[in-house]
Parts: C-alpha cells; structure tokens; sequence
C-alpha cells in the first residue's frame, strides 16, 4: 500500500465521496470535517484492502479499481463502494476480506472518524448496504453494537451509586415527612422541603434527567397541593424563561449554518504561526461562543472535534504538551466564562429567576456584561500568561496548508446560511446593545429575535426539534417555581439562616465571606454536580444576602464563579462531555490537563476578590 | 437503563404516587358553595376573608358559584341546586362552606350528616328558615345589617347635620328571597321616634322607578337594599343588569340616598353603611379551620352574626346633595379605599 496526498481537485474529490449512498446525506460542514483524516492510498492487485478476523481500523472508499470481496468462499468483486464498511456500525473486527483485483485508487477513513463526526446521515445508508451483503443468521454473535454509544456515553449499568441514590430518594424524604413535625416545620414546608430534596438527589446521582426530576417534584407539590398554582408554575410566567428562546435560535442557526467551522479554519489560516497565537484564537473563539450557546457541553462538544482537527493540522503529536494546551485553550475558553455571561447557561438563568424583581430588571442582559467584563478581561488574561510560561519552549506550530485549504475548498465560498447567521447574531446584539433607545426588555427583544427566525423562516420545525433543549427549558420554568415555593412557604428563610456569616460579613469583610463561601461551596461540589449545588447554594444566600442589604446580584455572580470549579473530572459532566467528543486520552495528556485545570480554580478565587473589589468601586457593595 | 435500573425508577413511581393518593384523600375537603358569581363584588370580599383564613392551609379547597343573581328564574334555580348537589355528592367535602342565601338551600339537604360539616355565611334569614337550629353539623355566621348603626350614621348626618326634627325614609328593594328577608328586619327594626320609614318591594325596572319618584317626592331619603333580580318585564325571565339600574338611579333620584351593602356606592350610589362581606368569609373559615382541626369539637349555643361594619361614600353625589358628613366617616372610608370621588 502506498499513501499520497488528497487529490488536488477537491470539487471532484467532494462529489465522488457523495455519489455514494452513504455519504450522501452529509453537508459540506460535515465533508470538511473528514478531509484532514483522509488518506489517498493505492493497491497492487492481490493485495488484501481488509482481513476478515483482523480488528477493524479503516474502510476505504474506492476511487478506482475492483476490489474482490470473500466470505466463506464466495467472492463477490465491487468496484465503486466502501470496502471495510464494518468500522462504520462499530464492529469489532472484520467480517469479510477485500482484496484488490486491479490497482486500486482509495480513500482511507480512519474508523475513529465515523464515531467522532457522528456521521448520522451515513450510518443509516450504512446499516442498510450491510444489511443487504450480510445475512444475519451469518453475523458472528455480538458482533453489532450501536456505535453511538460508543465513546460518548458510559455503558448502561446499575452502579452502587444508582442503588443508593434511588435509595436516598426515598430514605430522605420520608424522614423530611417523618420527622419535620417535631422541628417545627408545618404540612406545606415539609412536602415543599421532600420534593425539593427529592429532586436534588435524582439530579445529584444522575437518576432521571434534570428536567424529569424537575418535574416529579413539581407535579408532587401540585396535587398535593402544597402551594398555590400561580406559584409552582411562576416559572413558566417569568420573563427571564423567554429569553431562552431567542439564545436558542442564534445558537441554532450559528452552529447548523456551518459558520463556527468557516471561523476556525480562517482563524487558523489567518492567525500568526506560533503557539501563543493559536491558544488565544482558540481561547477567545470559546469565549466569543459562550453567550451564544447555553450550554457548557454544547460549546465543548461543538468545539471538541474541530479542535482535534486543528491540532492535527498544527503537527502536534497526540498526548503532546502542545496538543495538551490546545484542547485546554479551547475548553477553558469554552467554560470558564459561564458567569460572565447571563445565557452561557441553564443555571444562569434558574438562578436568575431567583433574584427580587428589581434586581433580575437592573441586571439585563448587558447590565449583567457591563459588571463582570472586568473580571472575564482579568481571566483572559492571567490564564494567557500563565500557560505561556507553563508551556515554554514547546514544539511550534506547522501549519498543514494543504489541508486546511482542502477543507476551506469543500466549504466552498460563504453560503446563504453562514450569511444570514451572522445577520442573526449581529441583529441579536444590536437589539440588546440599544436598549437604551427602544426600552424594550432584554428578554421580550430576544423572545422577539425567536419569533422573528420562525416567522421569516430561519427557524424550522427541524431546528426546533433538533437545536431546542425543550428538557432544559421546562427544567428551568420548574424550578424558578420550586425555588419560589420554598420561599413562599417561608423555607428559605429557615434554611438560609445557616448561611448568614457569608452575608454578615460581606459589606465589610469581604474576604472573610468569600473564605467562608468557598469553604462551603467545596464540599457541596465534593458531593453535588454544578447545576445542583449552585441552584442550592443561590436559592439560599439569594434571599439572605436582600435581608442582610448586599446586593444579591453580586453574591450570585461570586457564587456562579466559584461553584464552576472542578478538580475531579466526575465534578464536571462537561469535561466529560468534551472527553468523550474530542477522542480523550489518545488526544491529549490528562494528567497535564486536570493541573492546568486545577490552576483555574485559583484563577476563580483571585478572579473572584478582583471582581468583588470593582464591584465596591461601582458601588454594588 | 437497564432493567434493574428501571425497577429502581418504577418503584420508586409507585410509592410517590401511593404516598400521593394517600395523602390527598387524607387531606380534609373543603366546597365554598356561594350562591352568586364571581361578576359579583361581594363574592371577591367574602373570597378574600376565606382565602386569609385558608390559604396555605393543608386542605383541598374547591369552589362551587350558583349564579344565581344573574339567573333567578326558579327553571335555573332548579338546575342550579342540582349541579350544586352533584358537586356534593360526588367529591363528598368534609366541609360544605354555604354562602348566601340560596345555597342553603341546598346545605339544608345534608342536615345531621356524620360525614359533612356545614357552614354558612351571608344568611339573612333565620337560621330556623333552614332547620340550623336544630341541627348537630351546622356552624355559621349571620349576615344582619348594622341597623343601630346605620340609624347612628343617619341620625348624624341627615337629622343632626341638616338641622331636621324628622326624616321620612323610604326603603326599596328587589322581591329575591334576600330582598324580602332584608325587608323584614327593616320593618321590625326600631328606628326612633324621629324617623318615619316605609318599604317597598320590586319586581321590574319600572317598579324601581316608580319607588324612585316616590322618594323624589315623598321622602328625604332613599335607603336601598337589592336591586339585583329586577325583570325588564314583568313575568319575564331578562333580569336588568345591575348597573344600569344604578346608572339610570343615578341621574332620576333628586333625594340623598344610603346603602345597607358597599355595592350599592360601588355601583353609583351616594353613600353606604355596609355589613362587611370579608368577615362573613373571614369567619365562616374560621369556623371551618377550628372543626378540622379539632379546637371547636361541639357546636356553639347560638350563631355568630356579623359585627363588623364599612362606610363607602361617594363624594360627587355628597356634594351635589349638600351633605356633610361627619370627618371621622370620611377617614374610615378613605382609609379602607371606599371613597370614591368620581
């Protein structure tokens, strides 16, 4: 076997690869996402493509010649087809051996490829071509698995932790039921605090996701009828949960429209070639997502794969320090800037429904910005300097311009799509930047932004169903109202009690109380996945902080910074998002990367002191 | 998830949903069953004294409008009484909170039951009328109209305050059961030597008008009671919407007038001493509260009555008459919001 550069015709080379039903499916984005794995590979004739039996590596697609392939004696020759077609359904090993008959012209695609890029459209044409060349009484036992969860989930099973969580769910409380009497908690709080609690153990063990177990205990309060309607369900009348929409629809047409990877790779081309170069295009490209995409593990699986993608055109080695730093720069960039921004995040927004009314209307969309760019610039730039020291003197940056421009070349020139995408995001922006002129509330303008993409047509019933985290927003509208049913059956107040040296402290010992709110927030993340612990955490320090007379936007914003640090990779579900989507360890060096992780939690701390000192000199404080 | 997994998740959902049923078959049931609507002004007072009482109480409470002020045509009252006891008979409350008149009606048929505690608030009648008094299950409050106080009120201002050695008052209201009832306690109440008054009862919108230019001419006060069920025509079922009665009272009547409800300022007119509504609900719930919870255990000697009073004025109308009341009755009714000054 011989291996060549890809074709120079990459219009033909593009068309080839769709005239196969496989592939047909495939957008541009998704072609241009392949090209830097792709190898153009040759065959001499009685040379074996794939070896029944062998572990599955590849498939090829054939650009010429005949391949003849065998199983149990019958040669069948194709000539136009993928050969190796098990690497796309995730089998294990090969079942038929494809030999050459004539020289043979090939494209090689790793089998990693298909489980990275999800290559959706393809998998279905895909089960169907082998469905029709393999009998299934033929198919060796076990030997189809479904490759979407390879990789990207952990494999079903009851762990001791399911067990005991499931038990908590009942054991907790029941003994809220059982024994709230004697602490003076009357018939509304005690079922308030058992579904809350109830809740918060199915999110804290993984039980059912967020917004079903949102829900249990919504529906629980409903027909028990612990607190009035109008209050469980003000969630869904807040205005804040409108504004979702409109992130959801900027989010939906930036990332489907293809443009995020038409900026990469003209921030790869364009950037200088050095590594301080790229890990600040990359730091600032998931910055510059942040208030885009309302989900921490949207931005990194979005920015995941094209990152691998980069380091691989860079020249870095896999596991290398520098690949090491590039995927860091991109997650970093990609997550540690939630708090700056109010529609980063689910959390953002349950915890903001929590604010009083006049404090959730001062701090809108760009108030929220306005106060906390001093501490994203501050973040940006101490995490610059610090990993360019950490990493002195690495291996440089070589640029593989031939495959980069490969890709730019199958994305072809600026299309519809990547236009109006961008006229999204500038038309989201400018409405929110003049606010001041048309006085229209944040949230209503981008509700506003929504219902103009469906009217116009930008939005489809597609995006709807594909980019709209439904889950997420009826889990935010549930819990706004169970959080405000806690306080309306005068809970919070009892609970937040406990946590009053935070707040007592604030107005003048400010790093008393951020000692003392790290302290606590340590061992509730030790315990309890981020969502969990800050909606916690914010729905008792929120109504404290009113009574104690400090700004509770403020003790939000120092919460949300200090809740998102992780040390333990089972602290954050979004690294193990972007394990699972960037190819993990065989990508880059974990060790290296969980210190360089462990860094940003100091970076939080300080970054939080910095914040709460500009926050006195705006007086906030 | 895995079967074992989902056994985990299927258990846990039978037990949430037993421990539910359970608990809310357990929770003691409360009907309001009013005999009017919600279009009603008096209904939201009586609601709001229920609901201070009630609400963050674990109690399910469900709420019952006969509506039958709109409709008081006998054809209606006989569905509504029907519907009122379906509602009865199939959710089976523990507490049937009746208010108003007709809705006793229906309270009535569920006298020395074991399982259903009764309640009522806004009744003028006796509570003989319904069998109460001899009843084991019932607790209420009765609606009385303040007439010391009204005669007070109308002794300072029209007798006192204009300089007069007497007052002729005519009295009107609709012929409802409510209005008859209201008829009588007027006429047995003792209003003094220096205040000569006379009752008429209507039928039709131009029964009112004629009692309207009687008092024109014949008295120095129209004090008014229901005007709720007044046909357009008579024998027929069109009953005239309240407001315009009002409206067209408004501009006809050339006496001063006074109200026993805050309704009537509401609607137009001049001035109203007013039984208080929110404490016919306040204390109808308390009474609820006190039995579920086991504080009241047996039912009391005698039936509470309403002793708490609103003054609602209508300032235009004060001036246009010449009256002057007294500042302590402004400031009252200020201070409550029934001072209305267009």
């Amino acid at each position: 076997m011989t291996q060549q550069t890809l074709p120079k015709d990459v219009n033909a080379f593009v068309r080839a690869l769709r005239s196969v039903p496989a592939f047909a499916d495939l957008d541009t984005v998704a072609l241009s996402r392949l090209v830097p794995d792709l190898e153009l590979v040759q065959f001499e004739p009685g040379t074996a493509l794939v070896t029944a039996g062998e572990p599955v590596r590849s498939a090829y697609f054939l650009l010429s010649g005949s391949v003849a392939l065998h199983r149990e004696g019958n040669p069948e020759v194709v000539s136009d087809i993928l050969v190796g077609e098990e690497a796309s359904v995730g089998l294990a090993r090969y079942l038929r051996t494809g030999e050459a008959v004539t020289p043979v012209h090939a494209v090689r695609i790793p089998a990693f490829l298909f489980r990275r890029h999800g290559v959706g459209g393809a998998r279905g044409a895909l089960y169907r071509t082998l469905a029709t060349r393999l009998s299934p009484a033929k198919t060796p036992a076990g030997a189809m698995e479904d490759p979407s969860q390879e990789g990207t989930e952990i494999p079903a099973r009851v762990s001791a932790l399911t067990v005991v969580g499931w038990a908590l769910t009942l054991l907790l409380p029941a003994a809220i039921l059982l024994s709230a009497d004697s602490f003076g908690f009357d018939w509304a709080q005690r079922h308030v605090l058992a579904c809350f609690v109830a809740c918060l153990v199915m999110w804290a063990f993984d039980l059912v996701p967020q917004y079903a177990a949102a829900t249990i205990a919504v529906v629980g309060c409903l027909i028990l009828g612990a607190v009035p309607t109008e209050v469980i369900l003000s969630g869904f009348g807040d205005e804040d949960l409108f504004m979702i929409f409109g992130v959801f629809a900027v989010g939906s047409v930036l990332v489907s429209s293809g443009l995020t990877d038409r900026i990469i790779l003209q921030v790869m081309k364009r950037t200088p070639e050095t590594a301080f170069g790229y890990n600040t295009a990359f730091l600032l490209t998931g910055f510059l997502l942040t208030p885009a995409l309302p989900s921490a593990n949207s931005r990194v699986e979005l920015l995941a794969p094209l990152t691998a993608e980069a380091s691989r055109n860079l020249g870095f080695k896999p596991r290398s320090p520098e690949a090491t730093r590039l995927f860091l720069s991109m997650f970093v960039g990609a997550s540690i800037f939630a708090p700056i921004f109010l529609t980063s995040k689910s959390l953002n927004f349950i915890v903001y429904g929590m604010l009083p009314d006049q404090v959730s209307a001062e701090f809108h969309w760009l108030r929220w910005l306005s106060v906390t760019w001093p501490a994203a610039l501050f973040m940006l730039v101490v995490y610059a300097v610090v990993t360019h020291f950490w990493f002195r003197g690495g291996q440089a940056p070589k640029l593989s311009r031939e495959h980069l421009n490969a890709q730019i070349a199958t994305l072809g020139s600026m299309r519809t799509a990547e236009w109006i995408a961008i006229a999204s995001v500038l038309f989201f922006v400018f409405s929110l930047v003049t606010y001041s002129l048309h006085k229209i509330s944040p949230f209503w303008v981008s509700f506003g932004v929504f219902l103009a993409f469906l009217l116009v047509g930008i939005l489809e019933k597609r995006h709807l169903e594909r980019d709209f985290d439904w889950g997420v927003i009826l889990m935010i509208g549930f819990f706004i109202g169970l959080t405000q049913s806690l306080s309306y059956v005068g809970l919070t107040d009892l609970l937040s009690e406990s946590l009053s040296v935070v707040t007592r402290n604030l107005r003048t010992n400010v790093e008393v109380s951020v000692l003392v709110l790290i302290g606590v927030i340590s061992v509730a993340r030790t315990f309890l996945p981020i969502t969990t612990s800050g909606v916690v955490l914010c729905s008792l320090l929120i109504p404290l902080s009113s009574s104690s007379g400090v700004n509770p936007w403020v003790i939000l914003f120092v919460t949300l910074l200090l809740n998102e640090a992780w040390i333990a990779p089972y602290q954050s579900s979004y690294y193990q998002a972007f394990e699972a989507a960037s190819g993990g360890r065989s990508q880059f060096d974990r060790g290296l990367f969980l210190k360089v992780n462990a860094m940003t939690v100091g970076l939080r701390i300080l970054t939080a002191f910095f914040a709460l000192q500009y926050m006195r000199s705006m007086n906030l404080l | 998830m895995t079967k074992l997994a989902h056994s985990f998740a299927i258990g846990f959902l039978f037990i949430f949903v037993a421990y539910i049923v359970n608990e809310v078959r357990q929770k003691p049931r409360i009907l309001v069953l009013n005999s009017y609507d919600t279009d009603y002004s008096w209904v939201h007072e009586v609601e709001a004294g229920i609901r201070h009482v009630l609400d963050g109480k674990p109690y399910t409470v469900r709420w019952h409008y006969m509506d039958t002020k709109r409709h008081p045509d006998e054809s209606y009252m006989v569905l509504a009484r029907r519907s009122a006891r379906n509602v009865i008979d199939e959710w089976r409350p523990n507490i049937l909170i009746a208010i108003a008149d007709n809705a006793q009606e229906v309270a009535q048929l569920y006298l020395n039951r074991d399982d259903i505690t009764i309640i009522f608030g806004g009744v003028i009648a006796r509570p003989e009328d319904y069998g109460y008094d001899q009843a084991r299950n019932v607790l209420g409050i009765l609606e009385r109209w303040p007439m010391a106080t009204i005669r007070e009120g109308i002794e300072e201002i029209f007798l006192k305050g204009q300089g007069r050695d007497n007052l002729r008052i005519l009295s009107a209201s609709d012929n409802s059961e409510t209005g008859l009832l209201i008829a009588r306690e007027i006429q047995r109440f003792d209003w003094g030597p220096q205040i000569e008054i006379e009752h008429i009862g209507t039928n039709t919108l131009d029964d009112w008008k004629d009692a309207v230019a009687r008092a024109n001419t014949e008295a120095d006060l129209l004090l008014v009671a229901l005007y709720h069920t007044l046909r357009r025509t008579p024998g027929g079922d069109e009953v005239v919407p309240p407001d315009e009665v009002m409206n067209w009272t408004r501009t006809a009547l050339e006496v001063p007038s006074v109200g026993g409800w805050g309704f009537f300022t509401e609607q137009g007119g001049m001035m109203s001493i007013g039984v208080s509504a929110y404490e016919q609900g306040e204390v109808a719930a308390r009474l609820a509260h006190a039995w579920i919870e086991g504080d009241l255990t047996e039912k009391p000697e005698a039936f509470a009555e309403s002793r708490q009073f609103i003054v609602y004025l209508r300032e235009p109308l004060l001036e246009r008459f010449g009256i002057q009341v007294p500042s302590i009755f402004e400031a009252f009714a200020r201070a409550t919001g029934n001072y209305f000054v267009d």
